[in-house]
């Protein structure tokens, strides 16, 4: 087939060039020009113009934006802010925190407890009439079996009961966490004392009984009434915690989900308990009695809670029942997930999420809140002063390596920080000073009122000149100029646009006092292979960014003596590795002190010390904030609840007040 | 050759391949963080647990111990439990697999059309504004970033214009339909939930349009070149002399005769699919293996890590060996070995 003719190179040039240059001016157009959200409408003709934010289509659904999926919701596996926040409205244990406070509980399986004086053994009463969602019965056997389970299958959550209702040490070395009590209990009731020696005859015999759990058994009855045990059954209704040691706060531990009740017929109909394995059911599948039952899941993408129509506190008359028993309003929650932050953004201007999450390390950092908080149609909600922080922001100095392991660098460092600074341009008014390593509105939080270090850079120059250490300021000063230069490593995770900010801070405020400091950017996961390494490892960060929370509402145990004994060095807690002698006797006794007095006078004493030793840098503690949609009402925040409470959640639809 | 010998040799070495794959992905996942048991346990599980996690993925063997275990368990289709997705590896592929593979499908039809199309339009308006116009177009999109394109696509067409959904696989409000295939547009099909499955294949274009965008250009070009030989061809001429239509000629006649090539050539396009599905998938929270692969890596998931790579692997073998095999399948011209 002929073909002929052409068009000249000049041409084809000139047209390619206008064509790119088209191509730019339509990328420099998209990324100069923000678009505009859906802007409500407004009504121009009325001497005051009003302004009507989209109420969602369907009042009778709320869309959270997220950006965890959650991988367990399986109470003795998931920990993550994703799967908290399921847990916490799926599944319920024997009480709750009331409302927003972390000192008073309420109860919600359980109808009254009793605390013994010293503290190492709880009493519950089960209510009659509570149900699981499918309608199986639930008493005390269940919380034999639920918490047994958790324990020995020793995941994650096994943690909340290590050293309270069983054996840390011993688990390590045997392999196995199982209850304290449970294998002389098991040889009480099969006449079997092999397994009172054989922890993993013990341990499978234990998983065996909960894989065939039948509360009519009677070696199984006489297995739970064994009297030293970790948890008795009195009666159907009667529960007994018999701690190891003394321990003040665990009701705060019951309150979380790991004391959740899990319906044994369900999980033993679906895989059972095995030790040391995950029950992969479980992981994604849920059957508690809490006031929502998950729906749907889809991996990756969405998971959708339904209120549970077989609610056994729906039918509890008032004076049985309380402000967390109240039954959804909103029927039905989606949980969308996405990595994207613009893409949570669009969601929330668009009015097609009314919540961003999760709530207990919130999705966007602060830098995104101003823009956010100019959409009327929007809520940001920061917490006041009043209301206890738990999530704190930190940089840890690794004391076991100089040069920081001087304790006058690290007094030094920590005048050099401009504290004020940081929280105006990273936090945003979302965050607080504060004195660690307990963070402020919590129990035992800085008893001796240290006041946060000041920023004083002459102090630090004066304290690193009488170290001998070679300073060269900004002006071209240089101090001790035949001395060693002071040069640090600054580690942070690079996807957190807070720890990024801070990070280049630090640097130019380390600058002007002539310490030179090397940003090493990595991901959260780097970050906690580094961390998981020995203290004295080269590659151990000098330097490193970190934020800490407590696992559960035990400041002393959670915060202070995590971050401070040097048996939890590195990824533990202790990731200063700060290794005191006095601190260490303290803090290996204090977990366990039931005398408030003494505990407050050990807490101060630690402070004290970590105070002048400066094993951390404190920035900030979080202020906690969430953004919603102006008709969402029921919203709050409680750090022992970790997550929306959904159930409390409803539209108010004339709540978008004119403007 | 027979055709027999040919599939057995080629089986045995893709055989091979992939085992040299999981040696060298397991390796390198555990020069990465030789014991990620803290990574897995998070800074608050107790010594006790992370004891239980090393015990159980035998974190405290030697490496070669280890990958004896792995081995072992591979080779029977057990890549093993996912300590951060929390369920077995192969049921996590089996959830995550279809959706890309949904997507690259669509993908490469998209592909494969625009660029057979434009690369016949082309060498019929060789050295003419088609042609250049042509030229111009799959060289921009083939020298552009994956990254880039696909953000441009979901900034202009979704957010700015609002004709397409920017994330998702589907409306989250809903309802999915069960798992029946794993794919989900087909199973919506099969439940007969059609709001679900006409929101899945919206919410497909942007993400699959932006793979095809990638890729089409080199059909293009093969497509063009594979025409100018075909159309001077003596049946072509044959053709015209006869006074058969043009475009029938172009579109019918010659452009049959030049797949050959291209059918090679859509081999390695999924394999490039597969690849840029990682980023694509990301940037339009389009949940697939990509997404799957890169979170688990993040994480110091090898089980998911390995297990992922050996699919990966396997399909990059497979869509080659097919092609090899349906090359010499239609054109007997071609001697095997």
């Amino acid at each position: 087939m002929p073909y002929g003719g052409g068009v000249s190179r000049t041409v084809i040039a000139v047209i390619a060039i206008v064509i790119v240059v088209a191509i730019v001016i339509g990328i420099y157009y998209a990324l100069t020009i923000k678009p505009t959200p859906p802007k409500p409408v407004t009504n121009v003709t009325k001497l005051v113009t009003t302004v009507s934010c989209p109420l969602p289509s369907n009042t009778s659904v709320i869309i959270s934006i997220e950006n965890e999926p959650p991988n367990s919701v399986d109470p003795a596996v998931g920990f993550y802010a994703g799967e908290d926040e399921i847990m916490t409205n799926v599944y319920q244990g024997l009480i709750m925190f009331n409302y927003t406070s972390i000192n008073s509980f309420v109860p919600i399986i359980a109808s009254s407890w009793q605390v013994a004086p010293n503290y190492t053994v709880y009493i519950f009463n089960i209510r009659h009439g509570v149900y699981f969602a499918n309608g199986d019965p639930v008493n005390a056997t269940t919380f034999w079996f639920s918490i047994y389970r958790v324990i020995l299958m020793n995941q994650v959550d096994a943690s909340f009961f290590t050293n309270i209702l069983y054996n840390g040490t011993e688990a390590t070395i045997t392999g196995y966490a199982i209850p304290w009590g449970a294998c002389h209990a098991l040889a009480y009731a099969t006449g079997n004392s092999a397994y009172t020696s054989n922890y993993t005859l013990c341990a499978y015999a234990l998983a065996n009984v909960l894989s065939n759990f039948n509360v009519y058994n009677v070696t199984i009855q006489k297995l739970m009434s064994y009297p030293n045990q970790a948890i008795v059954v009195l009666d159907p209704y009667t529960l007994e915690f018999k701690l190891l040691n003394p321990y003040m706060f665990f009701l705060q531990i019951l309150a979380e989900y790991p004391a959740s009740a899990v319906d044994p017929v369900f999980v033993d109909q679906h895989g059972g308990v095995v030790p040391n394995q995950q029950n992969t059911y479980m992981n994604t599948h849920t059957m508690g009695t809490g006031p929502y039952q998950v729906v749907q899941w889809v991996p990756g993408q969405m998971v959708v809670l339904q209120a549970n129509p077989n609610y056994w506190a729906a039918k509890l008359p008032p004076s049985e029942s309380n402000i967390m028993l109240t039954p959804p309003k909103i029927k039905t929650v989606i949980l969308e997930y996405t990595s994207s932050a613009d893409q949570i953004i669009n969601m929330l201007e668009s009015g097609k999420a009314q919540l961003m999450g999760p709530l207990a390390i919130p999705a966007l950092p602060p830098l995104y809140l101003p823009s956010l908080e100019q959409n009327p149609c929007l809520r940001v909600v920061i917490e006041p002063p009043s209301v206890p922080t738990w999530l704190f922001l930190m940089i840890t100095l690794d004391t076991q390596k100089y040069p920081l392991n001087i304790t006058a660098v690290r007094v030094a460092l920590v005048h050099a920080i401009n504290y004020t600074e940081i929280l105006d341009t990273v936090a945003m008014g979302a965050g607080e000073l504060y004195v660690g390593p307990i963070s402020p509105g919590m129990p035992f939080y800085n008893p001796g009122n240290l006041p946060p270090y000041n920023y004083d850079p002459n102090l630090a120059i004066q304290i690193l000149k009488s170290l001998g250490f070679k300073l060269t300021l900004p002006n071209g000063t240089v101090i001790n100029p035949n001395g060693q230069p002071l040069s640090l490593t600054l580690t942070y995770v690079s996807d957190d646009p807070a720890q990024v900010k801070i990070a280049q801070e630090v640097q130019i405020m380390l600058s002007q006092i002539g310490v030179q400091l090397t940003l090493n950017p990595v991901t959260t996961q780097q970050e906690e292979n580094l961390i998981s390494q020995p203290c004295t490892a080269p590659s151990y960060p000098q330097m490193l960014i970190w934020y800490w929370y407590p696992s559960w509402l035990d400041p002393v145990y959670q915060d202070l003596v995590v971050q401070t004994n040097a048996m939890y060095s590195g990824i533990a807690g202790n990731v200063a590795c700060f290794n005191n002698t006095e601190v260490n006797d303290l803090t290996n006794v204090l977990p366990f002190i039931t005398n408030e007095t003494l505990m407050t006078q050990y807490v101060t004493e630690v402070y004290n010390i970590t105070y002048q030793q400066a094993p951390d840098i404190w920035l900030y503690a979080i202020r906690q904030y969430w953004v919603q949609s102006c008709y969402v009402q029921g919203v709050f925040w409680n750090p022992g609840i970790l997550g929306y409470y959904f159930p409390l959640m409803y539209y108010n639809t004339t709540a978008c007040s004119p403007s | 050759m027979s055709i027999w010998t040919y599939v057995i040799n080629r089986a045995v070495r893709a055989f091979l391949l992939i085992l040299g794959i999981i040696v060298l992905t397991f390796i390198l996942s555990h020069v990465l963080a030789p014991n990620p048991a803290y990574v897995w346990a998070g800074p608050h599980a107790a010594p006790s647990v992370i004891q239980a996690i090393i015990r159980e993925y035998h974190l405290d063997q030697p490496i070669y111990v280890q990958l004896y275990y792995y081995l072992v368990s591979a080779l029977t289709f057990n890549f093993g439990f996912s300590p951060y997705f929390k369920q077995p590896v192969s049921e996590l592929i089996a959830i995550y697999l279809p959706r890309t593979l949904q997507l690259i499908f669509v993908a490469m039809v998209l592909t494969g059309l625009i660029g057979v199309f434009t690369g016949a339009f082309a060498a019929e308006h060789k050295d003419k504004w088609g042609d250049y116009t042509v030229k111009a177009l799959y060289l921009i999109s083939w020298c552009m970033p994956p990254f880039l394109a696909a953000l441009l696509l979901q900034l202009f067409i979704a957010y700015y214009w609002g004709v397409l959904p920017p994330n998702l696989m589907a409306d989250p409000t809903l309802a999915a339909p069960r798992y029946i295939t794993g794919f989900p547009t087909i199973d919506a099909l099969i439940e007969g939930n059609w709001p679900y499955f006409w929101s899945s294949l919206k919410h497909l274009i942007l993400p699959a349009f932006s793979l095809a965008l990638i890729s089409f250009g080199v059909i293009t070009r093969i497509t063009r070149s594979s025409m100018l030989t075909a159309l001077q061809a003596d049946y072509v001429r044959a053709a015209v002399m006869r006074g058969v239509e043009k475009g029938r000629i172009v579109y019918v006649h010659a452009l049959k005769n030049s797949m050959i090539p291209v059918i090679t050539l859509l081999a390695l396009v999924f394999s490039w699919m597969i690849s840029g599905s990682v980023i694509i998938e990301t940037i339009f929270s389009y949940n697939g293996l990509g997404w799957l692969l890169t979170t688990a890596l993040y994480n110091y998931d090898y089980p998911t890590v390995i297990g992922c790579s050996v699919v990966i692997g396997i399909a990059v073998v497979l869509a080659n060996f097919i092609a090899d095999v349906l090359y010499a399948v239609i054109d007997p011209r071609i001697k095997l070995g």
